[in-house]
């Protein structure tokens, strides 16, 4: 049997000294999407924001085990560097600094700690015009101040560009899609199908069963209070849908 | 973590703090009418200068030190400064060979070579060391289009016309406390005239140096671009580490005709004192620019030096039509204090102004933003916008803005905004995530926070800027 | 350093004697304010905080001694407020007048009364009185410390809380100096309304030095209004304010007349929580100079604060504001914001405008903006492609533009009084 990706075992979170993951299992293989539902304030958040290291997160006890290594004491940047992505709910805004220049430096800073060669100013400009495209990215865009007076739709998409960009083996999107009209939905969505591969794992976090309608999960699993209270497949989206999350907590 | 960065950042050591051993032709310290009389006699002035000089110093004693600003600093011991320093010369130099090597050395360590052939591109350099101009490079090649680019000295013996008619018209000695004394004893400083009609075809810059202990640095920069011309102006300045306080109080005319313009730009590092606040230079420095009609004057400044920065860079916008603008940058941290911004006087009609000040500050840093926007009776159509942005690196440093808005023509239209904030963590984590380092995460953040003016600089500034808002920006797109 | 101007408003206080016996505690306090005026300096606009505010002429001003005048509730008719009346405390030249004021039956643990009631009692003065209006620091504080006949006392105990709004009116005649004095006491998470109105009919210049105090303890709820209605006065008002945690002050001044004005507000955020919100409009024309000085003082974490003063001048008026928000280091999460626009109507009116930041700490969300300029052609154009004509756009244009500040008033009453002598104000204040 081949070693997960990205083990989480017995994870327990706190925030400001209040636990908010009350023990979190999760196996994640190579090649994999799972999907995390789960209603406001049930912890989805507070999970990805652990994987990628936020400092007010604090693991009070358990592990993430991530290429067969524990990370909980890794800085975020070394993190990302090893292939770790989170896509913010709420993309952070950069004023002063160009979207283009950013993910050239955070490319190159990525690649050097890989000990890859950097992407010259010619290859880098390639490679983003393709993505962008693909992302349905305004180039425009690109060289306005990162996220600066972006639409939220354009944000999201801006978030899934620095993903193509980037190529994380372990890609998080945290809520990607709420707040999305039906065509972003879909631009999105297709972005992301783009860049599954079988190296490439996702954790979808979502409110909403309609993104798993364009990204299809392998497993989904339910969060509710801290805790995942029921995992499946993708059926499993399908049932949440149609009766919402109250039959899962008269279970617990 | 994002501390940790912080204090990393805003700890980095000062680079120019070392020393030059050179032989100095110094006055005792001290100042009186005899001292005003000996520096006008080393450089051969003519009387009208010396008059001038001690019109100057009669009316400096008659004045008194302003205490209005926010930094405090200890009593200054006029007595106790030499206010004449200059390197022994062997001889007249006629040749950069004859330049004492150890003096070329110093401006080389300062990554300013004074050699023509190896500099990179079309900068032109007067360098001033202590109190007097070293050497002044592209000179002929510039004097072909009738542009003037010397030191102040040689432009007194040259351009005495030009000088006498010039000098104190727009910051005359009467004007402050330390222009006064500026006025009085200033040993040397660069001089540029652009005549009508001209472009000058490369960037012109002045490279200041305090070398030795006990002086003061007063120079004094005359700039005129004639109708029509247009002339972009770099001044850079740095110091030895010393325990004590050295006063550098400079003053910079500007002179824009009818369409003239002058874009003037410093990046200023002086010795900003050690981690305890001990030493570092006081720069009280005056500067102004008056344009006429259609004419232009541009500042753009960033500080990141002294102990004690307190100057406004000001427009004087007597003609109709004409601008003023003001881009800074100010740097404080450890113990420096900074209390800068601009004065903008609308006289013409329909004249512009536009002002974007960005403070850093960190440690125990200290920083007030000053303007004063002023509209005259008559500036019908006047405009002025004005935006200040305050940056916080820690909780013990403070950021203070002090705008003064006078109006007193009912069509003008005056703007102002400013903000203060501290660095986002969520900023932090969100360039973390990508793979930026912490240290790169907040350069990133701090040169985003200040393009605004950057991208005023001249690229060859803008580099050297970013270098010393401890940007480490390898890698990144360039 | 005292100067032969100095002198005249120190012959006042040397010419004071109190009105009636006071007990030793008030007249220790007067000697003490009468002395710390001696010591200080009147300021000259070299003093930065009086730059653009010359007093010369307010000290050239013969004045005489406050004295009783007789006053009918006609002459007051202009200045009362439809349904903000009921409680009513008048004086005249610093002198309760009983016959023109009302206090009707309160609710417990609320007193309304004249200062001058309560020297001797028991509701414990000493304590209370010129305790934040420091007579050591300002030399007008100082004068009127020494000088004040009577006052509004008003204070809302404990959990006790008043709807209606309690008006105190200060009625000025005659070319005297006046020293009105309020102390407002606002107890634990109670809640009450003020109006003070400062006024008086045209005639000799005066000289009108209030001093206001009010306390907020923790949750205390308190509104406040400065009503200036005064043409011949030179006006200069302290308010000094103090909050406790979780505590909310509006204040709103409103300046609708006077020679000269400088209303000073000192707000003290210094308990957590606290909230304040100052607001101001100035409508000058003539050669009325309006002063607004304002501090606001962020001692303590989360504390919010918001400014917005306006002023409209013309004719030969000018309007100043300066507005200083200090952070003290620790003030963390605090949040200030400061807004002042001007609108200036003629060519000779004029507007000086400062808003201050001073910031010690770094969690703090600060902002401020300023304004000056004239009325929006393309506005003025846009009402008149509608029918308007210019005049009538002009007002419709001005008047919007101070409403935005009298619309904040949340004192119905006040509210709706205000809006109406703007509608009558706007057509002299545009001329025809």
């Amino acid at each position: 049997m081949t070693k997960p990706l990205l083990e989480i075992r017995d994870l327990h979170v706190a925030i400001d000294g209040t636990e908010i993951l009350h023990g979190i299992d999760l196996s994640i293989n190579a090649g994999e999407v799972h999907a995390i539902m789960g209603t406001n304030g049930s912890g989805k958040s507070t999970l990805t924001k652990a994987i990628a290291g936020h400092p007010d997160y604090t693991v009070t006890s358990g592990d993430i085990i991530y290429k067969g290594k524990s990370i909980v004491a890794a800085e975020p940047e070394d993190r990302a560097r090893a292939g770790i992505f989170l896509a913010f709910q709420y993309p952070v805004e950069i004023p002063g600094v160009s979207n283009m220049y950013f993910l050239r430096a955070a490319l190159n800073a990525q690649r050097k700690a890989r000990g890859e060669a950097e992407a010259s100013g010619a290859d880098f400009l390639a490679l983003i015009k393709e993505k962008a495209k693909l992302m349905d990215i305004d180039a425009g865009l690109l060289n306005r101040s990162v996220n600066e007076g972006f639409s939220g739709g354009e944000k999201k998409r801006n978030e899934i560009l620095q993903l193509a960009v980037l190529e994380p083996t372990m890609a998080v999107l945290d809520e990607t899609d709420s707040g999305l009209d039906i065509d972003a939905l879909k631009t999105v969505a297709t972005g992301v199908n783009s860049l599954r591969s079988p190296g490439r794992s996702f954790l979808l976090v979502t409110h909403y069963q309609r993104l798993l309608n364009h990204i299809q999960p392998d497993f989904v699993h339910v969060l509710l209070d801290g805790r995942i209270a029921k995992s499946g497949g993708k059926e499993l989206a399908l049932e949440l849908e149609e009766k919402g999350y109250a039959w899962l907590e008269q279970a617990v | 973590m994002s501390n940790e960065t912080i204090q990393s950042l805003a700890g980095q050591e000062y680079k120019h703090g070392w020393t030059s051993n050179i032989d100095a032709d110094q006055l005792p310290p001290g100042l009186n009418e005899g001292v005003v009389r000996a520096i006008s006699a080393k450089k051969h002035e003519p009387e009208w200068l010396l008059e001038w000089r001690l019109k100057a110093y009669r009316h400096w004693l008659t004045m008194t030190e302003p205490t209005w600003q926010k930094p405090t600093y200890p009593k200054i011991d006029y007595q106790g400064i030499i206010y004449y320093s200059a390197p022994k010369k062997k001889k007249e130099i006629t040749s950069l060979d004859e330049v004492d090597p150890e003096l070329l050395e110093t401006f080389e360590k300062l990554g300013i070579s004074l050699d023509e052939q190896k500099r990179l591109s079309g900068v032109a350099v007067d360098a001033v060391f202590d109190s007097v101009s070293v050497k002044t490079t592209f000179r002929e090649e510039l004097s072909k289009q009738g542009i003037i680019f010397c030191s102040f000295s040689e432009a007194v013996t040259e351009q005495p016309d030009l000088v006498r008619k010039h000098l104190g018209s727009v910051v005359p000695f009467t004007d402050n406390y330390f222009a006064a004394l500026n006025s009085a004893v200033f040993s040397d400083g660069s001089f540029c005239y652009i005549p009508p009609g001209v472009r000058c075809p490369m960037e012109l810059s002045t490279y200041f140096r305090i070398n030795s202990a006990g002086t003061g640095q007063f120079e004094r920069t005359l700039l005129i671009a004639d109708e029509g011309a247009y002339v972009s102006y770099l001044e850079g300045c740095t110091a030895p580490q010393r325990d004590e306080n050295q006063l550098h109080a400079a003053v910079v005319e500007l002179v824009a005709l009818k369409g003239g313009h002058i874009k003037y730009s410093t990046v200023q590092n002086w010795y900003p004192g050690d981690k305890d606040g001990k030493g570092g230079v006081f720069n009280f420095v005056t500067k102004r620019g008056i344009a006429h009609e259609n004419a232009k004057v541009s500042w753009t400044q960033v500080e990141t030096g002294s102990a004690i920065t307190w100057k406004y860079p000001s427009c004087i916008l007597k003609g109709d039509n004409s601008v003023g603008e003001f881009y800074s940058v100010a740097v404080t941290r450890d113990y420096q204090m900074a209390d800068t911004g601009t004065k903008m006087i609308h006289i013409g009609k329909n004249t512009k102004s536009t002002i974007i000040s960005k403070g850093i500050s960190g440690g125990h840093g200290d920083q007030s933003y000053r303007g004063l926007v002023k509209v005259m009776k008559g500036a019908s159509g006047a405009r002025n916008y004005s935006a200040c942005d305050s940056l916080l690196l820690g909780d013990k440093c403070g950021a203070h803005t002090f705008p003064y808005i006078e109006s007193q023509n009912a069509s003008a239209v005056i703007e102002h905004e400013a903000s203060t904030s501290k660095i986002s963590d969520e900023q932090i984590f969100f360039l973390r995530q990508r793979g930026l380092s912490a240290e790169d995460a907040v350069s990133m953040i701090v040169n985003g926070f200040c393009k605004d003016v950057l991208s005023e600089l001249p690229m060859e500034f803008a580099v050297e800027a970013q270098k010393l808002l401890g940007l480490k920006l390898e890698g990144a797109v360039g | 350093m005292t100067t032969q101007t100095h002198n005249s408003l120190q012959l006042a206080i040397d010419a004071f004697t109190p009105p009636s016996a006071e007990p030793a505690w008030l007249s220790e306090l007067r000697q003490d304010a009468a002395d710390s005026f001696t010591a200080l300096d009147v300021p000259t606009i070299r003093h930065e905080d009086w730059r653009y505010t010359n007093l010369k002429p307010l000290l050239a001003l013969k004045l005489a001694a406050a004295a009783r005048a007789p006053i009918t509730l006609d002459d007051l008719k202009p200045w009362l407020i439809d349904g903000a009346d009921d409680i009513r405390l008048v004086f005249v030249n610093g002198f309760f007048d009983g016959t023109l004021s009302r206090i009707p039956a309160l609710p417990e643990g609320v007193l309304i009364a004249p200062l001058s009631q309560l020297f001797g009692g028991d509701e414990g003065l000493p304590g209370k009185l010129a305790r934040f209006a420091d007579h050591h620091a300002q030399p007008f504080t100082a004068l009127n410390t020494a000088l004040f006949t009577d006052g509004a006392y008003i204070r809302a105990g404990r959990d006790a809380v008043l709807d209606a709004p309690v008006h105190v009116l200060y009625v000025s005649t005659g070319g005297q100096i006046n020293a009105p004095r309020t102390l407002l006491l606002a107890g634990e998470n109670a809640g009450i309304a003020l109006v003070e109105s400062f006024v008086g009919l045209a005639g000799e210049s005066r000289f009108v030095n209030a001093v206001s105090e009010v306390m907020l303890a923790s949750g205390a709820n308190v509104r406040h209004a400065k009503l200036l209605r005064d043409p011949a006065a030179s006006h200069i008002g302290w308010n000094e304010v103090r909050q406790d945690r979780d505590s909310a002050y509006t204040h709103h001044s409103i300046s609708l007349d006077a020679q000269l004005a400088r209303h000073n507000v000192n707000v003290m955020l210094a308990g957590e929580g606290a909230a304040c919100t100052l607001n101001g409009l100035v409508l000058g024309n003539d050669t009325q100079h309006i002063d607004n000085h304002l501090v606001v003082d962020h001692m303590r974490p989360r504390c919010t604060s918001n400014q917005l003063y306006r002023s409209v001048v013309d004719g030969k008026s000018r309007s100043v504001f300066s507005g200083k928000v200090i952070v003290r280091p620790g003030a963390a999460g605090t949040d200030a914001r400061q807004q002042n626009n001007n609108l200036l109507l003629s060519d000779d009116a004029r507007a000086e405008t400062r808003p201050q930041l001073e910031i010690y700490c770094d969690e703090v969300k600060c902002a401020h903006g300023a304004t000056s300029g004239q009325l929006d052609p393309d506005a003025v154009f846009f009402l008149r492609s509608r029918g308007l004509d210019t005049r009538q756009a002009r007002n419709l244009l001005t008047y919007a533009f101070a409403n935005d500040v009298v619309e904040h008033i949340k004192m119905d009453a006040v509210r709706q009084h205000l809006e109406e002598v703007m509608h009558e104000r706007f057509h002299g204040l545009l001329g025809e």
